[in-house]
């Protein structure tokens, strides 16, 4: 699916590309930048898959007006102060458009540098809302709904469902916590519902009894949580081995395959919300089977995240 | 009130496990004053172990009952191998250096162990199986407490027991005793301190594979940063506890997870680590060298 | 030399860490596809890598004793080559001068982007 999005987004950036002032034959210079290495490169790698795949294509019809595609593929750790360097060193070799990147802090970082250059950015999962609702970045674009449309999602999801005691549980992460209180939002401008509890956990703890407990007590019917899917598991289960059928609603960070690996039977019954569904979609099918081909694997679970920091002194 | 035995026991599962892990530490720092920051990693590695072995049986069709004895073996002997290298590799050539010499190594050999099993492995979270099964005979307290915690609060008191006996009544009790007091005088009674070190780092690092295999199926998944921050959680604990003191680090542990349970029980989760930092705080205070530390000034 | 007993001691060691890095290295198992993957060739690399290192390192340590027994024999006084240098005016100057000199030119010499990586790096030495 992420295959999908990268096509999406090249479709796009050849639009604009074209729509730069063309002087001669010039190839046409496509940035590719994100985490392509370190722990989050299985988020980074799908991505430069994709745009080699498209980019071959286009390239053997002859490429865009006679123009060639280069690819500029520069890896960014997903680290903000990583991202400043990749962004120079694409605009200062003269890149004409940049797919990435794939975090939010990092795209943060990077897109002031872009701005100043003038080069048009488009990130298939930086979800942080400032980065286009603050209105300061003219040049980004992304293939993928901000936190607060998801947190918008998961509300109404849970009052359709007649779900109206919430408690609200996040990562204390950036991403986690920021979905965590536009959720919060929400519930309390609805009719009805009602936020029993909202609080933050720790990511990485050894165990989450004592918060589950807690959600037990408040009586909640449905949990909302915000964050990444290893503290999600480990919530959920605890959650069912306390024997709590509490609903469990999350976000994109949680609607991961590793989720569904990880939690085994307790991923049962969770609902997360998350980029459409296109699998089903033929031109995902087709795209899927490209990757496989040149790749020889497959293209990476569907949901994007922002990292947060690891905690090293 | 079901309310407070419900946190009770989630707090003392959590401390069991800070328990484990900070037996490590305490023992170490005992013998040889150390500070072993690798010593979440060896707990990491024997999980990781117990994960390979219990996969590969599983998928060549073993009993259940064969995968959790040869897991639990596999991890607590690989464990014990890296124990016994770090310390002959990293550490027994520092052991005259400057104070911080062999601190740092340690450090530097966390973050070598991290980066090893992140290169040869994977840097996803993988799914660790239950491997201890749901009794029957806990069914009625399920909602309470679950059968992992108490496999691993069971353990936690029969481990921590065993090792106050070999430590008190062993031959090899006696030289760790002999070697932590001097270890000049010991040698010249005709302890091999080389020797007593080895057997603490082994001890140590395959209770902290035992750590790692229960840790793990109570929590369903690993991944190569889980040893670090369950290691500064059971250095907290052991220094809470008095570091070098075995039943202090037990103590540590339990009264760390009840103050982060209750923490989150009663005021709030996201104040979970301010109320167990600021117990370190208030217990060094008043006594610098832990609840059942003894009183000497010295060390780092 | 190398002789016949480093060898052997050499070979222990590359037995023990083939053994030590064996379920890491070479086990790679999946037990929800069930499939195992069996590495063999990075136990082959681990043991002739320590093996090596370790043949090095005994060579090394042979030398370094010897070069120390005849330093102390020759009892001249021995400073390593940075503290000399510091101590020393007539190379201190030229070659501090010589490195800001390399500070200055840097950006003009290599493109932005390894300036960039300089600064960056200079920066986390001044602020570690």
């Amino acid at each position: 699916m992420k295959l999908r999005i990268g096509q999406k987004l090249l479709v796009a950036a050849m639009a604009m590309a074209i729509s730069l002032p063309a002087f001669s034959a010039d190839p046409i210079k496509f940035g590719v930048a994100g985490a392509h290495s370190g722990d989050l490169a299985s988020y980074g790698i799908p991505t430069v898959n994709a745009a080699k795949l498209i980019v071959n294509e286009i390239n053997a019809r002859g490429g865009i007006d006679g123009r060639q595609v280069e690819l500029l593929i520069e890896d960014d750790v997903c680290k903000p102060e990583v991202a400043t360097n990749t962004a120079t060193k694409l605009v200062s070799s003269g890149v004409h458009v940049v797919l990435g990147h794939i975090c939010s802090g990092a795209t943060k970082a990077a897109l002031p540098i872009y701005n100043n250059a003038g080069v048009v950015v488009m990130s298939p999962s930086a979800t942080n809302p400032a980065l286009t609702q603050s209105g300061d970045y003219p040049n980004f674009f992304r293939t993928i709904a901000a936190d607060d449309a998801q947190a918008r999602t998961e509300v109404d999801f849970a009052l359709k469902m007649g779900l109206k005691k919430i408690a609200v549980i996040h990562d204390k992460g950036d991403y986690g916590k920021g979905l965590a209180e536009f959720a919060k939002t929400f519930l309390e401008q609805a009719d009805g519902a009602e936020v029993v509890l909202y609080e933050g956990v720790t990511p990485g703890a050894v165990d989450y009894s004592a918060i589950v407990q807690k959600i037990k007590r408040s009586g909640a019917d449905a949990v909302i949580f915000g964050g990444y899917h290893p503290e999600a598991s480990k919530i959920v289960s605890q959650m069912r081995k306390k024997r709590m059928d509490t609903v469990f609603i999350s976000d994109d960070g949680v609607k991961d395959d590793t989720f569904i690996k990880v939690a085994g039977k307790y991923a049962e019954g969770v609902y997360a919300s998350g980029p459409k569904d296109n699998s089903q979609n033929p031109l995902s099918g087709a795209a899927v089977e490209a990757h496989k081909k040149e790749f020889g694997s497959d293209p990476g679970a569907s949901s994007m995240r922002t990292p947060t920091r690891r905690p090293w002194p | 009130m079901e309310y407070f035995i419900e946190l009770l026991f989630s707090g003392l599962t959590r401390g069991s496990i800070y328990a484990l892990i900070a037996l490590g530490y305490t023992m170490v720092y005992g013998i040889i004053g150390l500070i072993n920051f690798a010593h979440g990693e060896i707990y990491m590695i024997g999980a990781f172990t117990a994960y390979i072995v219990s996969s590969v049986l599983a998928i060549y069709g073993f009993p259940t009952l064969g995968i959790i004895v040869m897991a639990g073996l596999a991890a607590a002997i690989w464990s014990s191998a890296y124990g016994y290298t770090i310390e002959k590799v990293a550490y027994r050539p520092l052991r005259h250096a400057p104070r911080l010499s062999p601190l740092i190594s340690a450090i530097g050999m966390s973050i070598f162990l991290q980066n090893y099993v992140l290169l040869a492995q994977t840097s996803d979270f993988l799914a660790f199986p239950e491997l201890i099964p749901e009794f029957e005979f806990m069914e009625p307290v399920a909602h309470i407490v679950g059968s992992t915690d108490m496999v691993i609060l069971v353990t936690t008191a029969t481990v921590m027991v065993l090792l106050t006996l070999l430590i008190k009544f062993t031959r090899i009790g006696k030289a760790m005793r002999a070697t932590s007091q001097d270890k000049v005088m010991a040698t010249l009674v005709g302890i091999n301190v080389d020797r007593v070190i080895s057997t603490t780092f082994i001890i140590g690092s395959s209770l902290a594979a035992i750590g790692g295999v229960l840790i793990a199926s109570h929590i369903g998944q690993i991944n190569f940063f889980i040893g670090f921050l369950a290691g500064i959680k059971a250095f907290t604990a052991a220094v809470l506890g008095g570091i070098g003191s075995i039943p202090g680090a037990v103590l540590g542990g339990i009264v760390l997870g009840l103050t982060e349970s209750f923490a989150t029980g009663y005021v709030s989760s996201d104040y979970e680590d301010v109320f167990a930092f600021s117990l370190l705080v208030l217990i060094l205070i008043f006594k610098p060298s832990g609840i059942l530390g003894k009183d000497e000034i010295q060390k780092v | 030399m190398v002789t016949l007993n480093v060898v052997k001691r050499s070979l222990k060691v590359s037995l023990w860490f083939a053994f030590l890095t064996f379920p890491i290295m070479v086990i790679k198992a999946d037990p929800l596809e069930g499939t195992v993957e069996w590495r063999w060739e990075n136990l082959f690399f681990v043991a002739l890598g320590c093996f090596v290192l370790s043949i090095l390192s005994r060579v090394v340590a042979v030398q370094q004793e010897k070069r120390k027994s005849r330093r102390l024999a020759q009892s001249r006084l021995n400073e390593p080559l940075v503290q000399y240098i510091l101590h020393t005016p007539r190379y201190l100057y030229p070659l501090s001068a010589a490195a800001l000199l390399f500070t200055l030119l840097f950006p003009f010499l290599f493109d932005t982007y390894q300036t960039n990586v300089m600064t960056t790096a200079l920066k986390s030495v001044a602020t570690s």
